[in-house]
C-alpha cells in the first residue's frame, strides 16, 4: 500500500499549499483540521509515513497532538514535523522534549518538503 | 507606551506585512498614506483579528483588505483554482495568524508576550475602532502599492 503523508492545519489554505507540494512529488496526502482529527486518522490508517502539523489549532493544538502521538506506542515511531509560523523557544523546547522530528517555518519551501519526503517516504 | 515604542511597533508590523507578501504579488508593497489605503481598499472588504494575550499582555492584532487583494495573493490563484467565500475568510485568517506568529519572537524582545489564539475572520468593513479596548495603546499602519492596500491595527496593553 502506498505511503501517505498527513497534513494537519486548521487553515484549508495552508493544508492545500503543502498538499500541493507533496502531490507534485507523487505522494498521496490525508488532511486533518486539528490534532484530535489527526490522532483519529493515525489510529485508523496504517500507511501514514510522515506528518506535517501546525501548532496553533483549535480543540487539540499541534504540541498536544505531538505529545499524544509520541506517548502511544503504536504511533510513536511516525515522524512528526511541525509546520508553523512561530518559532518561540519555549514551544520548540516542549516539542523537542516530546520527540519532534523537525520544525519548518511557513511558508514551506518545496525543496525542504522534498528532502523530508525523500527521507521518510522513499 | 511611549511614542517611540509605538513607532517601533508600527515599523515591525509594516515590515512583516511587506515580507509576508514579498513574491506573492507582482508589485511589492510599501508604506502608503491612509488616504491611498482607503482608496485602494474597495467595497468588498474582509477583516481578521487575533487576540494577543498572556499574563502580562492583552490586545488585538487585526488586518483589513478587500477581496481583490485576497484573490491576488491567495496561494491557489496561480493554479487557476476557483475561490469561494470560505477560501477568502480562511486566507485572511491565515494572514493575521501567520503575521502574529512570525512577529512573536520580536514582540517578546519588546516585552510583549502572547499565546496564540484562533483568528476570527469576517466579511465586512467593521471600523477598527470596534476592536479597540479601553486603556490600550494603538498602532495603525497602511501598506500597499498602486492597486492594493492592507490595513493593520494593533491594540495593545502591557499590564
Amino acid at each position: 500500500m502506498a505511503n501517505k503523508v498527513l497534513v494537519v492545519d486548521d487553515s484549508k489554505t495552508a493544508r492545500r499549499e503543502i498538499a500541493r507540494i507533496i502531490h507534485n512529488h507523487g505522494i498521496l496526502t490525508l488532511e486533518a483540521e486539528n490534532g484530535r482529527v489527526a490522532l483519529e486518522l493515525l489510529k485508523e490508517k496504517d500507511n501514514i509515513s510522515l506528518v506535517f502539523c501546525d501548532v496553533n489549532m483549535p480543540e487539540m493544538n499541534g504540541i498536544e497532538f505531538l505529545e499524544a502521538c509520541k506517548s502511544d506506542e503504536k504511533l510513536a515511531s511516525i515522524p512528526v514535523v511541525m509546520l508553523t509560523s512561530e518559532a518561540t523557544k519555549d514551544v520548540m523546547m516542549r516539542a523537542k522534549k516530546a520527540g519532534v522530528t523537525g520544525w519548518i517555518i511557513k511558508p514551506a519551501e518545496s525543496v525542504t518538503i522534498k528532502s523530508l519526503l525523500d527521507k521518510f517516504c522513499a | 507606551m511611549e511614542a517611540k515604542q509605538l513607532e517601533d511597533l508600527e515599523s515591525l508590523i509594516r515590515t512583516h506585512i511587506v515580507d509576508f507578501f514579498h513574491h506573492r504579488i507582482e508589485k511589492e508593497l510599501d508604506l502608503v498614506s491612509e488616504k491611498q489605503a482607503k482608496e485602494n481598499i474597495h467595497d468588498d472588504v474582509y477583516s481578521a483579528q487575533i487576540k494577543v494575550e498572556s499574563p502580562t499582555t492583552s490586545g488585538v492584532l487585526a488586518v483589513k483588505t478587500d477581496r481583490r487583494f485576497l484573490f491576488n495573493t491567495h496561494p491557489e490563484r496561480k493554479y487557476g483554482e476557483d475561490l469561494e467565500e470560505d477560501d477568502y475568510l480562511d486566507w485572511i485568517g491565515e494572514i493575521v495568524n501567520r503575521l502574529l506568529g512570525n512577529m512573536k519572537n520580536e514582540l517578546i524582545t519588546r516585552g510583549i508576550s502572547t499565546d496564540l489564539h484562533q483568528p476570527i475572520a469576517r466579511h465586512d468593513n467593521l471600523p477598527f475602532e470596534e476592536f479597540r479596548q479601553s486603556g490600550h495603546d494603538l498602532v495603525v499602519t497602511y501598506v500597499g502599492n498602486d492597486d492594493f492596500a492592507i490595513e493593520a491595527y494593533f491594540s495593545i496593553n502591557i499590564l
